[in-house]
């Protein structure tokens, strides 16, 4: 009898051994097993997103992709190390003893050996027909215009993880949009690895990053960057900036930066180019903020282009004594003479008028103190300092622009709003977004607030015709236009004080000054060939004004 | 009697689209490769479009305008600028930039 029970348990037993073997297989171990087996008879591709392109305000490309290729090297299978290691080292310009060693390592079974490598490289090595060596398709930017409006666009580089990335300007702030979606294609293959179109088939398409268009005018671009290159060299400048905006949509038609780099090869260059000056440098703007000081007391009625001043001397603020930038001091002046002949002594005066309470909101209104929501990756801004901390001698200095730090962009826009009846406006350099099925999106034009009335900005847009017209640059303004503007010339301050021989020449205006068409500023850190705004930067700004009437058709008066 | 015919021909019938099903997808499952070619051509396609866009991109860029303008002896205008109906007559119009 115990025979019987012997098979009996011996049976339950292997009947137990396999049901828990079978569950483990079906159930513990059957969701890894089934991805295995997916593995074999399954083949998943990548289908990576195209990164939208950039395009100027007349939808020409100034940013668009292009094919590259990931040149590898699976090591085991090269026949000829040496022979492959010349061959390649000549066409991808590699040191050929460290490609032999990478190549020679058999332990390793894919060696990456170029990134990006253009298509005609591609080829060249396709053609060498060696074993062992393999492309993944990639992409990289490609610049028609070259190096022109790099800080604006930024450039594309890798993150962490080796994917693309955007870094700086535009190509930093829209990165999520540039970038897109990329798609993935799973198939089932068979033996030879060739999709079995009856076979489950799943498609995720790529979707392909937005393209920008810009309000930038590759035209425009090129004037100022030309002219700027040239007055840097001409006035022995170490930098300059020059920023042109339509004041009525506070569009970024053009944008330059000196020195600047080139996005392509941006490893090359050193990384404290990368920042665009313009949004992320901060300058003491001079006499160029008269203008702003003078609008803000013409608005409160505390003065108007006609009172008068007796500009007698320097004037005593506390223990400091206020000068005029020449030391020379004309009597009774008006209004429009303080900005004609930029007298810090007649700015003080508006100042005090005004009072601290008032001339700092104005300060803050037009935008100082934050940042302006320009859609460029690096902005920033200078914070103004708490009401309490302002004393006498820094409400007197502010009101001649000094003792004050403001980006050029900041600046450009708050004299955009006495060129757009007292509106201030948010700047933009990108227009639309398409996405990739054609769909646009507009970024409209976005006005802030209202800082003076439009018959303030009337009065101010007069005042500074008469500055250009009777100031120290009337040589070189274009006869028959009409252009409102004011230079500066502010000391740098250096280890907590002035230093005389450095400034930073800047001019800023717009024109036509009854209808402007464009609001710009030039900046010139450090000219060498004199220091003076009206001498280095004012000159400057007026050719280039002389450009863009010719190119915008605007006919003389 | 069409019941009976209905009845007698519905397993051949059947039996027919079984064999039409086997050969069909006998045929597909051997074009895999084709397709795979397919799929390569439309990606060689696309990739020589990209490679066309950038050359004409490049073409009418104003860097390579600018350069055949210059070969072209186009040079910048001048502050001052006539216009004259022919060679040997008084301008007509002046423009003048200063």
């Amino acid at each position: 009898m115990w025979r019987v029970w012997f098979v009996f348990v011996l049976l339950c037993s292997i009947f137990l051994v396999i049901s828990l073997r079978l569950f483990y297989w079906q159930v513990i171990a059957g969701s890894a097993l089934r991805i295995q087996a997916s593995n074999q008879y399954t083949v998943q591709l990548p289908l990576p997103a195209a990164r939208g392109q950039i395009l100027d305000s007349g939808k020409e490309p100034v940013v668009l992709s292009q094919p590259a290729f990931l040149v590898f090297a699976e090591p085991n299978t090269i026949k000829d190390t040496k022979e492959a290691s010349r061959k390649l080292a000549e066409i991808l310009f590699l040191d050929e003893k460290k490609l032999y060693s990478d190549l020679s390592d058999a332990s390793v079974m894919w060696v990456p050996l170029v990134r990006k490598a253009d298509i005609d490289m591609q080829q060249r090595i396709q053609a060498l027909k060696l074993a062992g060596i393999g492309f993944e398709k990639e992409s990289k930017r490609y610049y028609p215009e070259a190096s022109m409006a790099a800080h604006v666009l930024g450039f594309v580089g890798s993150d962490e993880n080796g994917n693309d990335k955007g870094y700086f300007g535009i190509e930093g702030y829209y990165d999520r949009e540039l970038r897109g979606k990329s798609g993935v294609l799973t198939s089932e293959k068979d033996v030879k690895g060739a999709p079995i179109i009856i076979g489950d088939v799943k498609r995720i398409e790529p979707e392909k990053g937005r393209t920008l268009v810009l309000w930038l005018d590759r035209a425009v671009q090129k004037i100022i960057e030309n002219r700027l290159k040239d007055g840097i060299e001409r006035y022995g400048a170490k930098e300059g900036t020059v920023v042109v905006m339509d004041p009525k949509t506070g569009g970024i038609v053009g944008m330059a930066s000196y020195p600047t780099y080139d996005p392509v090869r941006h490893t090359e260059f050193d990384k404290s180019v990368y920042k665009n000056p313009v949004v992320a440098g901060n300058f003491e703007p001079g006499s160029t903020f008269k203008v702003l000081v003078m609008a803000s007391g013409i608005q409160e009625k505390k003065i108007t282009p006609t009172t008068i001043i007796d500009e007698k001397g320097p004037v005593q603020v506390g223990e400091y004594t206020i000068r005029t930038w020449n030391n020379e001091y004309r009597g009774s002046i008006s209004m429009t003479d303080v900005l004609r002949f930029s007298s810090n002594v007649g700015m003080v005066y508006v100042a005090n008028t005004l009072g601290k309470d008032t001339l700092l909101r104005y300060i803050r209104q037009f935008g100082f103190g934050d940042t302006t929501g320009v859609d460029l990756e690096e902005e920033q801004s200078s914070e103004l300092r708490v009401d309490r901390d302002w004393s006498d001698i820094d409400l007197a200095t502010a009101s001649f622009g000094q003792g004050i730090a403001v980006t050029p962009l900041q600046m450009v826009r708050a004299v955009g709003a006495l060129a757009n009846d007292g509106w201030l406006m948010e700047p933009h350099v990108v227009k639309e977004m398409i996405d990739s099925k054609g769909k646009r999106t507009e970024i409209k034009p976005k006005k802030i607030r209202q800082v003076v009335s439009a018959g303030t900005a009337k009065i101010l847009a007069e005042m500074m015709v008469t500055a250009v017209d009777k100031g120290e640059a009337q040589w070189a303004k274009p006869k028959g236009y009409r252009v409102a503007g004011k230079t500066g010339t502010s000391q740098i301050p250096v280890a907590g004080h002035y230093d005389d021989k450095k400034t930073i020449a800047s001019f800023v205006g717009f024109a036509p000054a009854d209808n402007p068409r464009f609001v710009m500023i030039v900046t010139l850190r450090e000219p060498s060939s004199s220091p003076w705004g009206s001498e280095t930067a004012a000159p400057l700004f007026l050719s280039i004004s002389r450009d863009l009437f010719q190119y915008y058709g605007i006919p003389a008066e | 009697m069409l019941v009976r015919f209905i009845m007698k021909a519905t397993p051949v019938f059947i039996l027919g689209l079984l064999i039409v099903k086997l050969v069909v997808i006998n045929e597909f499952t051997g074009i895999g490769e084709k397709v795979q070619s397919l799929d390569t051509h439309l990606s060689q396609v696309l990739e020589e479009n990209e490679v066309l866009t950038q050359r004409y991109a490049s073409a009418s860029s104003l860097l390579t305008i600018g350069v055949k303008a210059q070969e072209a002896q186009f040079h910048a205008p001048a502050k001052d600028q006539y216009l004259s109906i022919s060679a040997d007559q008084y301008p007509v119009a002046v423009l003048n930039l200063h």
